[in-house]
């Protein structure tokens, strides 16, 4: 399993978020509810699936109870934990 | 479970459009969702049936029953209807697979009485030493397909590993955060919201010409599709900004405006009720609305697919009037229509 997911930031997952909806990165703030720019299941799917193309493994059911950005980082956090990195 | 004062809980809004919808069409199985797991390889038996139990131990919207004796319909966990794992051995029939085929076919389109029977069966077909079915069925009173993608990975989990990760989450979570946002004000506004929006909306029809009624069954075609259009329809959502599938839901409602002849035409898109909410753990029935969005013939279909959201109108249906706005940003005008108890299993 690849474990090489270092190069992801805080700020990378914004840099993504915001491109998929269409948004500047700077107006999304840490913790604001994504599903106020748009995020949909669609979208959140597809970004799943990036982000696991990269090595970083997020369960769309952790990413649903709780669509923030800062919320999403920990379980990016919590994954390089697990996978002692 | 019962509520903390020990009374039985309502039914949730999502649980109330199935009923009434259901209640109306007794005999339509269109409401039994059902999931088969075809399996090949060495196959742990007692392992399986015991992560399938114990993953059935912890759905409790699995064991639901419903009673509608009193003014109205009420509903708590009974562990007597959890659906224990039966097995099947087909293994010494002529053609295991076929006979397989149509006990889940038979058991899929047999209507359920939810006041008397129970709602879930889950059943491992044998076939050969090699080789087994999973069948799940479960009425969509109790869950719907994201559930059931839940409940499938928590059996997968449980048959890897005894010690296997969280347990599903609680039902009261559901039920809970439906009675809350039942009682709020933010309710009404979106009742208001979309009986405005729906005001003028047309009946519905299908391709054909008269009203279109509810089918009891479905059917699945897959076919892949060539490079040429792949390519074509990656680069056009690309250029768009949009996810491929919003582009590809664009472009079959032009199919339809174009067949039924219509100046617009309105298309259904589920709409995941699940986010940010504490029931994407939880094998429910979830708050899942088919909201609906019109193309106008005057948009030609790479504008219509910038306009379509696709199931961008999320969480509760009020964040769609942001949408609304966003979509004026991008410079289209797409009517929002309405929203209606879902059918789909989202």
């Amino acid at each position: 399993m690849t474990t090489d997911n270092a190069s992801l930031t805080l700020e990378r997952l914004r840099d993504d978020v915001a491109r998929m909806l269409g948004e500047s990165p700077e107006m999304i703030g840490d913790d604001e509810n994504l599903l106020n720019y748009g995020l949909d299941s669609m979208r959140m799917l597809n970004l799943a699936s990036q982000w696991s193309g990269e090595g970083i493994e997020l369960q769309f059911a952790d990413l649903a109870v709780s669509p923030t950005l800062i919320d999403w980082w920990q379980l990016v956090q919590r994954q390089r934990h697990r996978n002692g990195g | 479970m019962h509520r903390s004062d020990g009374e039985p809980y309502p039914l949730t809004e999502a649980q109330a459009g199935l009923w009434y919808a259901q209640r109306l069409d007794p005999d339509n199985p269109a409401f039994n969702t059902a999931h088969a797991l075809w399996i090949e390889g060495d196959l742990d038996v007692a392992a399986f049936a015991r992560a399938a139990d114990r993953a059935a131990a912890e759905a409790e919207a699995l064991a639901l029953r419903m009673d509608d004796s009193e003014a109205v319909p009420r509903q708590w966990v009974d562990d007597a209807c959890r659906p224990a794992i039966e097995r099947v051995d087909l293994s010494t029939r002529d053609d295991p697979d076929a006979v397989a085929r149509e006990i889940m076919r038979g058991d899929r389109l047999t209507p359920i009485d939810p006041t008397r029977e129970r709602l879930a069966r889950q059943c491992l077909l044998m076939l050969g030493p090699k080789r087994f079915v999973w069948y799940l069925r479960v009425h969509h009173f109790a869950t719907d397909g994201y559930g059931m993608a839940l409940f499938g990975e928590r059996v997968a989990e449980l048959y890897a590993s005894t010690e296997g990760g969280a347990p599903l989450a609680p039902l009261a979570q559901v039920l809970d955060e439906d009675a809350a946002y039942r009682q709020s004000e933010r309710r009404g506004r979106d009742a208001a919201y979309w009986r405005e929006t729906m005001a003028e909306a047309p009946p519905p029809t299908g391709l054909e010409a008269g009203p279109e009624t509810a089918a009891d069954d479905c059917r699945r075609l897959i076919r892949p599709i060539d490079t040429t259009l792949r390519e074509g329809l990656l680069a056009l959502a690309e250029s768009l900004g949009q996810p491929w599938p919003d582009v590809l839901t664009a472009l079959t409602a032009e199919y339809c405006r174009r067949h039924a002849d219509a100046a617009e035409t309105v298309i259904g898109v589920p709409c995941m009720g699940r986010l940010g909410s504490a029931s994407a753990r939880v094998p429910a029935s979830s708050s899942a609305a088919v909201v609906t969005v019109a193309i106008a013939a005057s948009s030609c279909a790479a504008t219509s697919a910038g306009s379509v959201p696709g199931g961008a109108c999320t969480g509760r249906w009020s964040t769609c009037s942001r949408f609304t706005g966003r979509c004026a940003w991008r410079g289209c005008e797409p009517a929002w229509r309405s929203s209606a108890p879902a059918r789909s299993t989202t």
